[in-house]
């Protein structure tokens, strides 16, 4: 990992030309669209791949959450490069976690209501590492994933992902069409996705 | 023959080149910004995550009249980049006047590839078809769609329509479908037959014909439909249950003519549209789908077509 001394760098790595947002979609759009199949974002390796991911979806018109430990210079980062404006949990569209997202963070997002499920948050969760199909390993999450998108059943398996978290998702997921899509981006570049119409199983959880 | 002196206007043609010498090189022209783009993109994400489901948006001027695939324009704009090949089709045809001009825009701002062979486009925008060909992993149907609310014949008012696709209270899209068999003896809508997706919204499918509805069912690609008029955007996912509304005493039928084939590749098992001969008569049939015709009298198109396909994945779920 490079070591990056200062802001400018970190927005710069942020800041998406319209060549890289666009293929940026077409590789979010394909996760979305087959739960379970990892695919990398062509993203400068020293940034939080899930900042890339949100700064290249997002604009001024999206309120924005990042979650991150005090004093993470990513935060000021993200917003600097999109202009987005900051949103308190309860009316953030876009949320950044470069932090684990605990079951507190998943409870104050908005899910939508009946007339605009729409408005339910889209979540960029950043991931040690991700890979497709079934890999245990001691620190790692098998899950399995049916719903639309998915043939039969789909296997991934994530580094750096609690079954807390995973738990919290799937219960914010509970009353389809109201929930949160969330997008998994690795160390790596890579990113998966989990849209509130997936059902989330833990088949095997290395850490406990 | 009479010749004419040559005191008429100058052609916009010359023109436009006067104006390029005085002002220099124009600007590339610019008909989409990027953050038009990225609210595209969210609402297709949205719409990807809720199958079905009209996402609102805001629908901007195109250099094409509402109507005319401006919403289709905005989905594919928002999609394609310079290594993208695009394939656009007005009823099954790459070279409609609507499908032509809306290709050569694109490709004329963006850059990208122009396709007309199903199997090698990555993007597909398209006026009323789903090509016979079966769709692909990795393939993107972009639907324009000149009227997205199934309910609009049903009840007039929206904040109405809205309420029942919130309550998912279809009754009354029930009754009317129920009446139509009462009246007519079958259900007679012809294109934009509603569909449920995944079990909760009903959806049109835009006008396509009936033909191409189970194609929706469980497809490889992603389908993304998009009214630019009425600013909704909705998609259905690969792998996802589409049912056209129907009762189980009457069995959904798509349109067959018996007898009837392609004049040129003589298939009777693709969708095939009427054509007027020298006298003005309709007496001969064509494929509605150029692409797939030309490659059938090649010799390099399957054997199966999408519908079939569907069919018999529905078949084989249907007996699990």
């Amino acid at each position: 990992m490079t070591a990056v001394a200062n802001q400018g760098t970190r927005i710069r790595a942020l800041h998406r030309e319209p060549q890289e947002s666009q293929r940026d979609f077409t590789v979010l759009l394909d996760v979305l669209s087959r739960p379970g199949r990892v695919r990398r974002l062509d993203a400068p390796e020293f940034a939080p791949t899930a900042a890339v991911a949100a700064c290249g979806l997002g604009d001024v018109e999206v309120p924005t959450l990042v979650l991150a430990e005090d004093g993470d210079p990513w935060v000021e980062a993200v917003h600097a490069a999109t202009g987005a404006p900051r949103a308190t949990a309860a009316k953030a569209r876009a949320v950044v976690a470069l932090r684990p997202l605990a079951d507190e963070d998943l409870r104050s997002l908005p899910r939508g209501d009946a007339l605009n499920p729409e408005l339910g948050a889209r979540i960029f969760a950043q991931v040690e590492s991700l890979a497709e199909g079934e890999h245990p390993a001691d620190d790692a999450l098998v899950l399995a994933l049916t719903g639309p998108g998915v043939r039969k059943e789909n296997r991934l398996t994530v580094r750096g992902l609690s079954r807390d978290t995973v738990t919290a998702l799937v219960e914010a997921n509970s009353s389809f069409p109201l929930g949160v899509d969330t997008f998994l981006a690795a160390r790596d570049g890579s990113v998966a996705g989990l849209p509130r119409t997936t059902r989330v199983r833990v088949v095997a959880d290395g850490g406990s | 023959m009479t010749t004419y002196p040559t005191t008429e206007m100058p052609s916009t043609d010359t023109a436009v080149r006067r104006t390029d010498r005085l002002a220099g090189p124009a600007p590339r022209p610019g008909i989409f910004d990027e953050l038009s783009k990225r609210e595209i993109r969210r609402a297709v994400l949205s719409g990807i995550a809720i199958p079905g489901y009209q996402v609102p948006f805001g629908s901007r001027e195109m250099p094409v009249a509402r109507g005319w695939g401006s919403g289709g324009l905005q989905v594919t704009l928002s999609l394609v980049g310079q290594d993208t090949r695009l394939k656009v089709i007005d009823q099954g045809e790459d070279a409609g006047v609507n499908a032509s001009n809306l290709r050569r825009l694109v490709v004329g701002h963006v850059g990208c590839e122009e396709e007309t062979d199903t199997r090698e486009a990555d993007v597909i925008q398209s006026r009323h078809r789903i090509p016979e060909q079966p769709l692909q992993d990795g393939q993107v149907l972009v639907l324009q769609v000149p009227g997205a609310e199934p309910l609009a014949g049903i009840v007039k008012n929206m904040d109405e329509q809205r309420r029942m696709h919130a309550e998912a209270d279809y009754s009354k899209m029930w009754v009317r479908l129920y009446e139509d068999i009462v009246h007519n003896g079958l259900i007679t809508n012809a294109a934009g037959y509603p569909v449920l997706v995944e079990g909760r919204y009903v959806m049109t499918p835009s006008p396509i014909p009936r033909w191409d509805v189970p194609k929706l069912n469980h497809s490889e690609g992603v389908t993304v439909l998009s009214a630019g008029r009425e600013k909704r955007i909705f998609a259905v996912p690969p792998h996802t249950l589409v049912e056209p509304l129907t009762f189980e005493d009457r069995p959904f039928e798509v349109e067959r003519t018996p007898g009837a084939a392609c004049r040129l590749c003589g298939s009777d098992d693709t969708y095939i549209v009427q054509e007027p001969g020298p006298d003005g008569t309709f007496s001969t049939w064509v494929c509605s789908d150029t692409d797939f015709c030309r490659r059938r009298r090649a010799g390099d198109a399957p054997e199966v077509t999408a519908l079939e396909a569907a069919l018999a994945h529905t078949r084989e779920e249907s007996t699990i």
